[in-house]
């Protein structure tokens, strides 16, 4: 009922004044009444009107603010430019033809010329002056010196403890401290395997290999703080850790390849976003240019080309998310574009949900629905890339794709290695095509005119169309010579900035007062000073990386906890506002928000802190009595038992059997396919997919002297299998950060295990627990590859069973097997290796056996 | 309110399976007058009159399979495949799925194909001071400090 | 030496950690009681409905345009309504439909002729304006905190008839949603499983629609060794730690699985449905054939045991283009929905079997911008057939635009109340004791809607 309440007081507050029609002389209104308004109802109303219930094209011609918005092609009146008024076009017959099959007599037509060129005054304006808000300025005031979260952190004493021997860092002493005002206790530290694996995953992403958990445990016997602190910093500098904790941000910042919803499109450059987030975490690049990169990249300077490139790189960030391209109105478009990247930048950054004032005030955090449109107004100002250039010939673009948009050229040579080269004369062949289907398109047109096959045509244009898009995509991205560019996603500052009108309701036909940019009051008491010049977005960018707001430091080291130790401190990690969760632990949160400003914003220092913390390394032994007075272990009793994430667990398979592959391959399997539509699971067009796939099948059985029938017919299942399998990467050995994320085809094996959605911001995974997991365990071609791999390094390494069974043990688990264990295994191989033939026994039941321990309970767990 | 984002990702899911069905024919015979330099278009793979695209990939695949599996052996020896690979290279790159309604009205592209090139009135996304450019867009150098 | 099914039914509360012990003879599987969380369980009293199929329609369909007949939004078109805006009037006439006359629009022309079977329930109420919540809420019953589903409460309360298929089937969720068909805190072995990846859901009859269903080298024999393995050092692992739900989540999941491996081919299967049985779905093509391919499946799920199955379709969303849009919705998914509820009257099952359709909210009665509505909490329609509830009858009301429910207000508490209800269940009694304190799918709330039971 509240949102009802408050919109009815905005109703109230609001003056919809009729007629406060800019000034309209009387000559005009009489014009327009006497030979616009009349001709407009009888001949578009029926169409394009709100009685009629019916909005053709997406256009409405019945109130003035409707006809400056227009439809999907664009504005209707431009007021004084008939050349781009597309109402002027239709009526006369150009592009488009209105009334359809009619044109209006020559008096009629002039009418409307005259009145575009007198600057279309229209008198059908609602104007609603302003809206005012029901959180007054009071309330922002008084939520943002009272509301934890708004008050920006201090520096932080630990407090004393009364076991002063447990704790080794502050850290420790902050939760030692909650646990005794509880009566409760920390658990004991885990043994050291499980200390080792627990650091690996979380800092690389990796089991540890035999050879350093032989390592470590000496070193552990020796002095435990030693030896952690001594992995924990050799981890830090391998690139791994930047393949591991890219994929957070990677989660948290809806990276993928396609733009996802009905119309998927890929985005070809978007790999070059995922690699700079590796690169800048293996970098330890400061955490505040890592954000003013992403939300401002463009605007920063540069000194180098290169510094250039990775700053335009880093503002994909803002053209990355899901898109609605076959949206018909422009103007949603872009205004559904820039409440995505609102939403996305200050929920990302700053754990807060601005994107709720976009109807109406927030109903919870003290947001007015001013302080959104006066965000909207530093992100209006600037163009976001994310689809293919037009060719010469213009922007063609398939059927449903009716928003599109172009790329930025890299100011340094880096292109994709997959794309064309053109030779002259391929180059030519595709003009000419292009050209030629123009043609066609042309003759189309001209024989759909009052003829019979109206339909067909207009299928074979649709068609036409198509393929004209596919073509003068490709062409687009090569120079003249034919040598492809190099692209990048992201954004572009326009020139002269504007503010945003308020839309009653969101609604864009609805715009009331214009707000001045800004940022959301509640979090920011004094605005810095947004030059007419500029749209805000550089400003924006400083401030929210810096101690200037209270948020920015808390919400990062808040997720860097959560993937450590298996919750937040406030568990809702993209949600710090009234709704969010208070965080348990407020003073540590302080704590590591003023360490990681003072360290520089480096966010291997607070990895450091926590991985060298006590705290860190307690085991997961359960306590009942502790379990009843703080099931959710918020208090931190003991370590959270983790599942580990579908990246964890693939790489670890690809790991143990000893087939990764630790490159990093170029691109990536979107980039091979280009811009083109997803669909049906498959990137661009199947028939490419198919043709390349008999292709190798083909190749392979020239090269091989009368290939047999069955393994023809095997390869032809291959085939089979690479066409609907495409995005499964089922055979790649490349780290899971590396397989192509498309929107709603994710990879079976990151899909299985919880992958997050790509389409949102994710700060925290689910983590679930289901008999499709059993069955791709047991059952999946990746899985049963990976276990026969693992089993030949076994057997190839160890000569005896006992050895063999200690040394699988020890790279899938990292301890050796107990007695119960061994019997089981023993037992495995008494009952099992009888079932297979002969001649391949050994190899059979070691595969079988591998695969178990990759199946089995403990190899997905961190306990 | 503001729609969630993550929900409108079921657009694609059943939307691709279920909507987005309507099919065009290529209309009578899939033939289509001789090019300029003589050379027919669309030889090799005949449709029927009533010929429907493929949108499913499994699907396509068998039915490429089953259509030259001349022996009716249900596998291809290396003849047919030979046969299969040179019909898909001779044939154009298919008609994509065309996708649902259109006004018939319509038009995404560029108008008089004899002007060259197109000076494209066509609608730009973002405004009349950015026109988006052929080839792409060079951004522009922010001042260096 | 046990059977599979013998070890299953011996096995305790700590279900995984017995169920193993079974096979080794050890002393406590002797002595457990027979408290397999899956078997099939007594109702706390008699039960209308045996088992829920629910046809979630995601994304939030208009009540004004489907069920929810306004002759006076009609009348009042383009007037400002009572919460800003102008009133859009449905682009779909409604009709009086069966004996019992109740008005429909021509969106659903098909389920329309089952009216007579139909209660609709014109009004729903959630707390929440925004999809992820709302879906949340009414698959959870909140949306602050992670709580078990109602399958997952469905399956605690009842168990399962067929221990080789999943209790609690979730064919074609969105993505991002497994909270909605979760367990939470409750045994994992009660959470949905998620059949279908929705993209790839109108392949061929035995397709792998469940993918990896088959194991490519190893022989069942094979199989069924190498899984007592696993489960062999599940058990230890168990036996190390004294409280790990996950790992018998883990435990319980491999079971399943190894049945499913036979059963769910078998079920997927579609051939051996009569071309008239697939026709009356629209299984056959165009544009129902995806859905209701879904809808022939759900009921062969229910048929085979299963007790909980939900089916999604969406998207409903339409803030713009609703005149076309949510005909396009509606068109793929009347007919396979009318087919659905006619297989199960011919094969009488309709009469314990509740059938639930609706969306998590409904839209608003004035326009927004020239072809859309927006999300509408307060007042929206969803409806239920069979399983013990009237036929041809209307429940609880809206204000004559449409905006809120008031007459007989059914919150989604009083919704979930009354579903358990139908399936022998008191919702107040319906508990689970986690942390300390008992927990219910109504929490503190929630009225059963008595009126609607015949």
């Amino acid at each position: 009922m509240a949102f009802y309440r408050t919109t009815a007081i905005l109703l109230l507050l609001c003056a919809a004044l009729p007629c406060r029609a800019d000034q309209l002389t009387a000559d005009e209104l009489r014009f327009f009444e006497t030979k616009i308004r009349p001709v407009l109802i009888r001949e578009c109303y029926g169409c394009h009107s709100n009685e009629a219930g019916n909005v053709r094209g997406g256009l409405r011609l019945d109130t003035k603010e409707l006809m400056l918005i227009g439809g999907s092609a664009g504005p209707a009146v431009v007021p004084g430019d008939v050349e781009q008024s597309w109402l002027y076009n239709a009526i006369t017959h150009q592009d488009f033809v209105m009334p359809p099959k009619r044109k209006l007599s020559p008096t009629v037509i002039d009418d409307f010329r005259q009145w575009i060129e007198m600057g279309a005054p229209d008198p059908r304006a609602s104007n609603i002056v302003e809206i005012r808000s029901t959180i007054s300025e009071a309330d922002v005031q008084q939520a943002r010196e009272t509301f934890w979260a708004y008050k920006k952190p201090v520096d932080q004493t630990p407090p004393d403890v009364k076991d002063i021997h447990w704790p080794r860092t502050d850290i420790d002493r902050f939760v030692l401290a909650k646990l005794e005002q509880a009566d409760l206790q920390p658990t004991a530290d885990a043994e050291e395997y499980k200390v080792l694996r627990r650091i690996c995953f979380d800092l690389i992403g990796l089991p540890p290999t035999p050879e350093q958990i032989t390592f470590f445990t000496e070193k552990w016997e020796n002095d435990p703080d030693q030896a952690v602190s001594y992995v924990v910093d050799k981890l830090l500098e391998k690139k791994q850790f930047g393949e591991r904790w890219g994929r957070h941000w990677l989660d948290v910042v809806r990276f993928a390849e396609s733009t996802g919803r009905e119309v998927n499109m890929t985005y070809p450059h978007a790999w070059r976003y995922r690699d700079y987030v590796i690169d800048s975490f293996n970098d330890d690049k400061p955490f505040d240019q890592f954000v003013q990169q992403q939300i401002a990249g463009d605007l920063l300077p540069a000194k180098t080309d290169e510094k250039w490139a990775e700053n335009l790189v880093a503002t994909t960030f803002l053209a990355i998310g899901p898109k609605n391209i076959n949206e018909q109105n422009r103007v949603q478009f872009a205004a559904d574009l820039v409440d995505e990247q609102i939403d996305a930048t200050t929920r990302v950054f700053l754990g807060t949900s601005v994107a709720c004032a976009r109807c109406h005030d927030h109903k919870f955090d003290a947001i007015p629905q001013t302080d959104y449109y006066a965000m909207a107004g530093i992100f209006r100002n600037m163009t976001t890339y994310f689809g293919n250039p037009p060719s010469d010939f213009g922007n063609f673009s398939a059927a449903q794709a009716k928003q599109n948009s172009s790329l930025m050229i890299l100011p340094i040579d880096d292109p994709n290695p997959y794309d064309k080269h053109y030779t002259k004369l391929e180059l030519q062949s595709l003009r000419d095509e292009i050209t030629e289907k123009m043609g066609e398109v042309k003759q189309l047109r001209r024989a759909n005119m009052g003829d019979g096959n109206a339909a067909n045509a207009q299928r074979n244009r649709i068609r036409l169309n198509n393929e004209l898009a596919t073509l003068s995509n490709k062409l687009a991205v090569v120079d003249k010579n034919g040598i492809p560019r190099s692209y990048c996603m992201g954004v572009q500052e326009r020139r002269s900035p504007t503010n945003a009108k308020l839309l009653l309701r969101g609604e864009i036909d609805q715009a009331a007062q214009v707000v001045e940019r800004g940022f959301p009051q509640v979090l920011c008491s004094v605005l810095p000073t947004i030059d007419n010049q500029s749209s805000g977005r550089l400003e924006l960018a400083s401030w929210i990386a810096s101690e200037q707001n209270p948020l920015a430091a808390r919400v990062m080291v808040n997720r860097i906890w959560q993937y450590m130790i298996g919750q937040g401190i406030v568990t809702s990690t993209e949600n710090f506002g009234t709704t969010g969760q208070p965080p348990s632990h407020e003073e540590l949160l302080d704590h590591l928000a003023r360490r990681f400003v003072q360290s520089g914003w480096s966010i291997k220092s607070v990895v450091r802190d926590i991985a060298t913390s006590r705290v860190y390394r307690m085991s997961t032994t359960f306590d009942s009595q502790s379990h009843q007075y703080d099931p959710d272990n918020a208090l931190l009793w003991r370590a959270n038992p983790r599942r580990l994430d579908a990246e964890a667990i693939r790489d670890a398979m690809l790991s143990i059997s000893g087939e990764i592959n630790s490159d990093r391959p170029r691109g990536s399997e979107v980039a091979q396919a280009g811009y083109t539509r997803v669909q049906g699971g498959v990137l661009g067009n199947p028939r490419d997919i198919a043709r390349r796939a008999f292709g190798t099948v083909a190749r392979n059985s020239r090269s091989t002297r009368g290939m047999q029938r069955g393994r023809m017919d095997r390869s032809l299942q291959d085939v089979a299998r690479a066409v609907t399998g495409q995005l499964d990467q089922e055979n790649s050995k490349f780290r899971s950060i590396y397989l192509p994320i498309v929107r709603d085809e994710e990879p079976r094996s990151l899909d299985v295990f919880d992958f997050a959605d790509s389409s949102a911001i994710i700060g925290t995974r689910e983590s679930s627990n289901t008999a499709n997991q059993a069955l791709y365990m047991m059952n999946n071609r990746f899985v049963i590859q990976q276990s026969n791999v693992f089993a030949d390094r076994v057997l190839q390494q160890q000569t005896t069973p006992t050895k063999q069974l200690e040394f699988a043990f020890l790279l899938a688990y990292g301890r050796p097997p107990t007695s119960g264990e061994r019997s089981a295994a023993t037992a495995f191989i008494r009952q099992f290796a009888p079932t297979t033939s002969y001649r391949s026994r050994g190899q059979k039941t070691m595969s079988a056996f591998c695969q178990s321990l990759f199946a089995s309970a403990e190899f997905r767990y961190i306990d | 309110m503001r729609p969630f984002a993550s929900s409108f990702t079921i657009a694609c899911s059943i939307l691709v399976a279920s909507v987005c069905q309507a099919q065009a024919p290529i209309g009578p015979g899939g033939q289509r007058k001789p090019h300029a330099n003589g050379q027919l278009r669309m030889e090799g793979i005949k449709r029927p009159a009533n010929f429907v695209p493929e949108r499913d990939p499994a699907k396509m695949v068998a039915r490429l399979m089953k259509e030259f599996d001349q022996d009716g052996d249900k596998k291809l020896d290396s003849s047919e495949l030979m046969a299969l690979l040179k019909a898909m290279r001779e044939r154009r790159s298919g008609p994509m799925a065309p996708g649902a309604k259109e006004g018939p009205l319509a038009r995404k592209f560029g108008r008089d194909t004899q002007q060259t090139p197109a000076t494209n009135r066509q609608a730009r996304p973002f405004g009349k001071d950015d026109a988006a450019n052929p080839g792409g867009d060079v951004p522009r150098r922010p001042s260096a400090e | 030496m046990l059977s599979r099914r013998q070890i299953l039914q011996r096995a305790s509360a700590g279900f995984g950690y017995l169920a193993f012990a079974g096979l080794y003879g050890t002393q406590a599987a002797e002595q457990s009681a027979t408290n397999n969380p899956l078997a099939s369980k007594s109702p706390h009293f008699s039960a209308r409905a045996k088992r829920v199929i629910f046809l979630c329609m995601q994304g939030g369909p208009s009540h004004v345009d489907t069920f929810d007949y306004k002759p006076q939004l009609a009348k009042d078109h383009g007037k400002g309504g009572k919460y800003g805006g102008s009133l859009l009037k449905s682009p779909w006439k409604f009709r009086q439909r069966g004996d019992s006359g109740l008005w429909i629009s021509d969106l659903f022309p098909s389920v329309a002729e089952h009216a007579d079977d139909l209660t609709l329930i014109r009004s729903m109420q959630c707390d929440q304006p925004v999809h992820p919540g709302a879906m949340t809420q009414m698959h959870t019953g909140t949306a602050q905190f992670i709580r078990p589903s109602l399958g997952a409460w469905t399956l605690y309360g009842l168990g399962t008839e067929n221990d080789s298929l999943p209790g609690f089937v979730s064919l074609n969720p969105p993505s991002g949603s497994s909270r909605n068909y979760g367990s939470s805190f409750l045994p994992a072995i009660y959470s949905g499983s998620k059949v279908g990846r929705a993209s790839r859901f109108a392949r061929g009859g035995r397709g792998e629609s469940v993918p990896d269903i088959k194991n490519p080298v190893l022989s069942e024999k094979q199989q069924r060794i190498q899984l007592d393995l696993i489960q062999q050092f599940n058990r230890e692992k168990l036996g190390r730690e004294s409280y790990q739900p996950g790992i018998e989540g883990v435990i319980e999941s491999y079971e399943l699985a190894f049945r499913m491996q036979d059963a769910m081919p078998q079920l997927m299967d579609t051939s051996n449905e009569s071309q008239a049985t697939l026709e009356m779905y629209g299984a056959t093509g165009g544009s129902t054939e995806s859905f209701g391919k879904q809808c022939l499946l759900a009921r062969r799920f229910v048929e085979a045991g299963v007790r909980f199955v939900e089916v999604t379709h969406g998207n409903w969303d339409q803030h713009a283009n609703l005149s076309v849009d949510h005909k396009v919705r509606a068109e793929a998914c009347d007919k396979p929905i009318a087919g659905l509820l006619q297989d199960l009257k011919q094969r009488d099952m309709l009469r314990d079997t509740l059938v639930i359709w609706g969306g998590e909210f409904g839209r608003t009665p004035a326009a927004q911008g020239s072809d859309g509505r927006n999300h509408n909490n307060k007042g929206y329609t969803t409806w239920m057939a069979g399983g013990g509830v009237k036929g041809g009858f209307s429940y609880g009301a809206t204000d004559e635009h449409g905006y809120e429910a008031i007459e007989n207000k059914c919150h989604i508490h009083d919704w979930h109340a009354t579903i358990l209800h139908l399936l022998g269940l008191d919702h107040e009694q319906l508990t689970y004791r986690y942390a300390g304190r008992d927990f219910r799918l109504t929490d503190v709330h929630g009225k059963v809607a008595k009126e609607i039971i015949a």
